[in-house]
């Protein structure tokens, strides 16, 4: 287990868009969501699976097991990382997020807007601009952005 | 600190005879155990025990003193006295004995005094150490092996067929269940901590994710065995045994050969609960292969797995280690597969009764024989009654006594101890008043050679065999010297 080989570069990545997911929720299922948002809250860095342990049960009774084994589905997601520490306790796993709160999130947003500008085009544009309240400059900046995004895309 | 001084501080008998007991207990045990191949692990553990047994019961009967009285001699000088029977002439300093003519006195200050026993000193720190540290183990030891381990106990819904098992096997020995727990560890190994129905059944993540069901199982056992034994409770009391006699080094060994023997103990136990004893010996072989891989455990992890922890499935090799080496293990848990051994020939067993009962009756003659060595050094009154003065003495030509010199005024004791190894009612008479003591002349070294002894302070009864033994009392600057004249 130890032997995994953690050198392996792969992209932080989720698979599913849930549109009723509040915030992180959207991207990840709410354990993965509170565990990662655990991690990047947490001022250690990496940390245990026990101490994320500790910061979720003072919320919410939740089993050790349970928090490392989606500990280890995020890693194996990308979006966690992880090496073996010699401490107190013995031989453990350490983990630290690979991007930071925001660089995710952006990551994320990117990702499912390409899907849908890929997949949907015109509707997307013509929907953000209905759902936003926005001014003709605004509007103007915006069309010139997804142009650009469509630009990259192809 | 002379030579003397180093002897005086060894032959103290909690010291000395602590020592020589768990000595001899030990390879007398050692040798017994070699001897007869029929004593189960169970027997083997306690006989083991008996080396660091012996010293408690020792200190016990000798308590430990921080401060102990130190002998010195020195030779004052020596003057004629008119004497009808002759002189007696005591001296311990053989370089002046035996010539000294029948009417010269040698005066020879013999002072006591009290001094720091630094023996005294270490064994009351062992049996502090001991004290302490069995109380603290036995009240909080696991709680304190919680927090230095990061223990974290399982929810019930936690490996739940795990917890199940362990439920059955204990209901099995009639144990109350432990709770289980992990640990972050990532190297192979489970213990238990903690008794009764505080006992914490302890797996580390690592061995969760190399054994498959039926070798955690397998290791399950083998500590609820370590339960059923009472290994907690039989570790705790080993251990502060051991702290007791921490300055001898066969302590360890005794204590690391009991505790092999309680491991081959829950090997057999645990084995027995399986329906796969094989499964063991194969949680055993990954385990230890797993390991092999691995960075050593840390200070923390293995002072704490022997002190307050008990017995882990497994300790990385080393030559002071509570385990049995794996391969013994192997080979003890493949027997209880085998066939039955056959039970043990009479004729045997009578051969092996009496090989332990010589063993036993030489332990007890050496012991005697090394108790003996010291009788020399440990107080005065021993010194004086010692061997090589008082033989020398009674073999003088005038077959007369003794004779003393001593600086204590409170010596009168020692008194009656040198009269009596010749008269079986000896009596020290006191000084007759408080004024001949005041009155007592000062003494100048210089002046010994010329002085004329006068005012004697006490005399033994006349019936001495034939002499009448008369104590002086001089006095310098640093005391009170005393002397006789027969």
């Amino acid at each position: 287990m130890w032997s995994q080989a953690m050198s392996e570069e792969k992209k932080p990545g989720f698979s599913q868009y849930n549109i009723d997911g509040k915030a992180l929720e959207a991207f990840l299922g709410p354990l993965e969501a509170n565990i990662m948002e655990a991690i990047w809250g947490s001022k250690k860095t990496p940390i245990t699976v026990r101490e994320i342990h500790a910061a979720l049960n003072k919320t919410k009774k939740i089993a050790y097991t349970t928090v490392m084994s989606t500990m280890d589905r995020l890693f194996e997601k990308s979006l966690l990382d992880r090496k073996i520490e010699k401490g107190r306790g013995g031989l453990y796993y350490v983990y630290w997020p690979k991007l930071e709160k925001q660089n995710f999130q952006k990551s994320a947003v990117r990702k499912v807007l390409a899907s849908l500008i890929g997949n949907f085009g015109e509707a997307v544009t013509s929907c953000l601009i209905e759902e936003t309240d926005m001014d003709e400059e605004e509007r103007k900046a915006l069309l010139d952005q997804l142009d650009k995004i469509k630009g990259n895309k192809k | 600190m002379s030579f003397e001084d180093v002897l005086v501080q060894v032959f103290q008998p909690y010291f000395y005879y602590s020592i020589i007991v768990l000595t001899v207990s030990f390879v007398c045990i050692k040798i017994a155990v070699k001897c007869c191949p029929f004593l189960g692990s169970k027997s083997k553990s306690l006989l083991y025990l008996i080396p660091i047994v012996a010293p408690l019961f020792v200190m016990l009967s000798f308590p430990p003193k921080i401060a102990i009285p130190a002998v010195s001699y020195s030779l004052i000088g020596s003057f004629s006295v008119p004497l009808h029977h002759g002189a007696m002439l005591f001296n311990p300093f053989h370089s002046v004995q035996p010539s000294l003519p029948p009417t010269m006195v040698t005066l020879v200050a013999l002072s006591t005094s009290q001094i720091l026993s630094l023996t005294g000193i270490i064994c009351l720190a062992g049996l502090a150490f001991g004290g302490i540290y069995a109380v603290t183990t036995l009240v909080m030891g696991d709680w304190i092996a919680s927090r230095l381990l990061n223990v974290i106990n399982l929810d019930s819904d936690e490996y739940g067929w795990l917890q199940t098992e362990i439920a059955k096997i204990a209901k099995k020995l009639s144990i109350s269940t432990p709770q289980v727990a992990l640990i972050e560890d990532l190297r192979p190994n489970a213990f238990t901590m903690g008794n009764g129905r505080k006992t914490k059944l302890v797996f580390t993540i690592g061995l969760l994710n190399i054994l498959d069901k039926e070798e955690i199982l397998a290791v399950a056992s083998h500590e609820l065995a370590h339960v059923k034994n009472h290994d907690f409770f039989f570790k705790t009391i080993s251990n502060a045994l051991t702290a007791v006699s921490f300055f001898n080094p066969l302590a360890y060994l005794a204590f690391f050969n009991s505790q092999r023997e309680r491991e081959m103990l829950a090997d057999e136990n645990g084995a027995k609960l399986l329906q796969k004893p094989d499964s063991l010996a194969n949680a055993l072989t990954k385990i230890t292969s797993a390991l092999k891989d691995l960075p050593n455990e840390s200070r923390l992890i293995r002072i704490t797995s022997n002190l307050l922890v008990t017995s882990p499935i497994i300790h990385r090799p080393q030559i002071l280690s509570g385990h049995p080496k794996i391969n013994l293990r192997l080979k003890n848990i493949n027997q209880l597969t085998a066939a039955k051994p056959k039970r043990l020939k009479p004729s045997r067993l009578i051969v092996a009764i009496m090989l332990t009962s010589l063993i036993i009756v030489a332990g007890v003659a050496t012991t005697y024989a090394l108790v003996n060595v010291q009788s020399g050094y440990v107080t005065p009154k021993v010194v004086l009654s010692g061997a090589s003065y008082v033989k020398g003495l009674s073999n003088d030509l005038n077959g007369s006594h003794i004779i003393l010199v001593d600086s204590n005024w409170t010596s009168s004791s020692m008194l009656e101890q040198i009269y009596s190894l010749q008269n079986s009612n000896p009596k020290i008479i006191p000084p007759s008043n408080q004024a001949s003591q005041n009155a007592l002349p000062t003494f100048n070294q210089n002046q010994a050679a010329h002085m004329t002894p006068q005012m004697p302070l006490f005399s033994s009864q006349p019936n001495l065999t034939n002499q009448i033994a008369i104590i002086y009392a001089l006095t310098n600057g640093n005391g009170t010297t005393l002397f006789i004249k027969i």
